[in-house]
């Protein structure tokens, strides 16, 4: 049985969602920061336990505050991927009160957190962070080395189905 | 004519595609995509999926903009506005074509976004300098600190030899050691006011002050050192110069000597002029332009930017000796008085630093500290670790001749004295080790007997404190004074404490 599920990736500009989906998709990645105005939407086929299921990627321009979010993009979203920059203190300082909202106003759709760029840091230093903010994050990402990035999509999936 | 312009200005812009209740397209005029008709919409791109699920709905329209339909290598970024249709009609997408205007905001978004990337991430480098910067100044102010008293003790005991009989080769040797470290002394003095300048610990004091005794004060101190490199050095005063102004004396001191004492520093032969100009009285205020200006190397145009940064040695000439942060201090300290600081050189024939600094005039009754004479005197003993400060107490104690001087080493050997004699007033060091000055005041309180418990004590301390008050509550004691201590500070606390009376 084949099924599709809409997966929108949230979170402030310069995160790397954009890098997230292109290590996913096409397993490339650039240095080069670009943009994205609007929503770029990808399609990805995977397997869950020997179920297919098509993943809907929408990447959708970042904002800081998820409620600033087009609210027609995220019309049936099954799945969110919320993803942060380590890097830039600014991208986490919200998180929980951005998961609150996702899980309030979403309630039936499932819910995975990533901090990406995580070959620019030292990541024990940055979990004392997250600590002392009382913030939990699900993955420890890098679209860069390609760390954790099938992961990410494979628990949404499964989360999903 | 409207027809016309339509069709050659918006003819390509927008697409109308019908779907039937599942989704399959049944029509499209194609003027952006061509889409095949009998095919799922779905398949034409997975955005349309979204659009699949809302296929249900009773005659609603949904609008989505900025979406990137790339089809076929056909890039364009369209709005696309949905009608889910009705039992009799058939749902229908309508595309507009804004390629060109979302890709001109792209081109702004792209600016801004990287701009506060930038923004961003100068501000956490600036918070990582600022904590090393913090963590240096910290660091440079607690050995600064810890190298004070043992460099005052090592010219404590110059002293002494220097007093001593001695062979002249030896007086030569304690020359050349008091030389040495009264350098390193200045060094250390040096490095400690920067780093506490940078960490924002040195507050600008506002007190009358005679400005023509400190002149003579600053006179001589450099007249020496003027007359050692051969060097004439005269002060020149504005007739119109106010005596007494309100501000910073030490700080002011410092500000000049720093100045001076770089002016004999790099010149070899001539002269160093102090000039003091009234540039303008107003209202309260005077602004006074002090000048100094020497005959000697000069500053190259290459060494202009950096002439007011920290550690910076603008001679390479090892003769030239310091630190290289007397004139960031200088420039700090200005900074903190609402000063400025200005300088014009020319190599071979010299420089002048021009400063201007803005001070209060209050017309104030200078009253001379009045001394109180004491006839039958008072025992004081002075609890204190450190032999230095031991000495310095003492003689200022001694000096008014209404005192007589008891002094423990620490904690334990204050509290037996206290139970062997009679006091009117304990000084108290707060730092002291084993048995620390709160603890040594706690134990005196807690005696049974009245007339120990109840002896007035000041706390003494290298650290000033901002609530005096609440802490001599908290801790026991009747005053407090911070080191360095004037000797007034010292008997206006005596007479405060024992309450004794001014004439």
């Amino acid at each position: 049985m084949n099924s599709s599920k809409k997966v929108v990736l949230v979170g402030h500009f310069g995160v790397g969602k954009s890098s997230l989906v292109r290590r996913y998709v096409q397993n490339t990645f650039s240095d080069s920061y670009i943009v994205t105005i609007g929503v770029h939407i990808l399609k990805k086929e995977i397997k869950i336990d020997e179920m297919d299921l098509t993943l809907i990627i929408w990447d959708i321009e970042g904002k800081d505050d998820i409620q600033k979010v087009r609210s027609s993009y995220l019309l049936g979203t099954s799945g969110f991927i919320y993803v942060v920059d380590p890097t830039r203190p600014q991208t986490f300082e919200r998180f929980n009160e951005e998961m609150d909202f996702i899980t309030t106003n979403f309630p039936t759709s499932k819910l995975v957190s990533v901090a990406n760029k995580v070959d620019l840091i030292n990541l024990e230093d940055f979990k004392e962070v997250l600590k002392e903010k009382n913030i939990q994050i699900d993955y420890f990402a890098s679209a860069k080395l390609g760390t954790e990035v099938e992961n990410v999509f494979q628990t949404i999936g499964m989360k999903m189905i | 004519m409207f027809e016309a312009i339509r069709n050659k200005y918006l003819y390509n812009k927008t697409q109308i595609v019908e779907l039937n209740k599942q989704g399959i397209v049944t029509a499209s005029d194609n003027l952006i995509y061509p889409i095949t008709l009998q095919t799922s919409i779905k398949d034409f791109h997975p955005f349309f999926e979204t659009i699949l699920s809302l296929i249900g709905l009773e005659n609603q329209d949904f609008t989505f903009s900025c979406i990137h339909l790339d089809v076929n290598s056909k890039k364009r970024t369209v709005d696309v506005i949905f009608n889910s249709g009705t039992n009799d009609v058939n749902p229908i997408l309508i595309f507009f074509d804004f390629t060109e205007h979302y890709d001109n905001f792209q081109s702004i978004s792209q600016e801004k976004n990287e701009s506060i990337l930038s923004f961003h991430l100068a501000e956490i480098k600036n918070q990582q300098l600022e904590l090393e910067k913090n963590f240096k100044n910290k660091f440079l102010a607690n050995v600064s600190h810890d190298l004070k008293t043992p460099i005052s003790a090592s010219l404590w005991f110059v002293g002494m030899l220097e007093k001593s009989e001695i062979s002249s080769s030896q007086r030569e040797m304690i020359e050349l050691l008091k030389e040495t470290t009264n350098h390193i002394k200045e060094l250390v003095d040096d490095i400690l006011d920067l780093s506490k300048i940078e960490m924002g610990q040195i507050k600008i004091q506002k007190a009358p002050f005679d400005f023509i005794e400190m002149l003579h004060h600053i006179e001589k101190i450099i007249a020496p050192k003027a007359r050692t490199k051969k060097l004439d050095f005269k002060i020149e005063k504005d007739k119109n110069l106010p005596k007494y102004i309100v501000g910073d004396k030490t700080r002011i001191v410092q500000i000049i000597i720093n100045l001076l004492d770089n002016a004999i520093k790099f010149t070899k032969k001539g002269s160093v002029v102090l000039s003091i100009i009234v540039k303008e009285i107003e209202n309260n205020t005077v602004t006074i332009l002090i000048k100094v200006t020497d005959t000697g190397t000069g500053i190259k145009a290459n060494e202009k930017e950096e002439v007011f940064q920290s550690f910076k040695k603008l001679h390479d000439s090892k003769k030239i000796d310091g630190s290289g942060l007397g004139l960031s201090i200088v420039s700090n300290l200005l900074d903190l008085m609402k000063g400025t600081i200005d300088y014009h050189t020319q190599i071979g024939v010299g420089t002048t630093f021009e400063i201007e600094i803005p001070f209060e005039i209050k017309e104030i009754e200078f009253k001379p500290f009045e001394y109180i004479e004491i006839s039958n005197k008072y025992n004081i003993l002075i609890v204190e670790d450190d032999e230095i400060n031991q000495l310095l107490l003492m003689k200022l104690l001694l000096n008014h001749g209404g005192f007589n001087i008891n002094i423990a080493n620490n904690g334990l050997q204050a509290i037996e004295m206290v139970e062997q004699n009679s006091y009117d007033l304990i000084f108290m060091d707060k730092e002291m080790p084993h048995m620390d000055g709160f603890k040594t005041t706690s134990i005196i309180r807690e005696n049974p007997k009245k007339e120990i418990n109840s002896i007035p004590i000041v706390g003494v301390s290298g650290h000033s404190v901002k609530h005096q008050k609440g802490i001599c509550d908290a801790m026991g004691f009747n005053g407090y004074v911070t080191k360095p201590f004037q000797k007034e500070e010292i008997y206006e606390i005596i007479y405060e404490v024992l309450k004794l009376k001014k004439s």
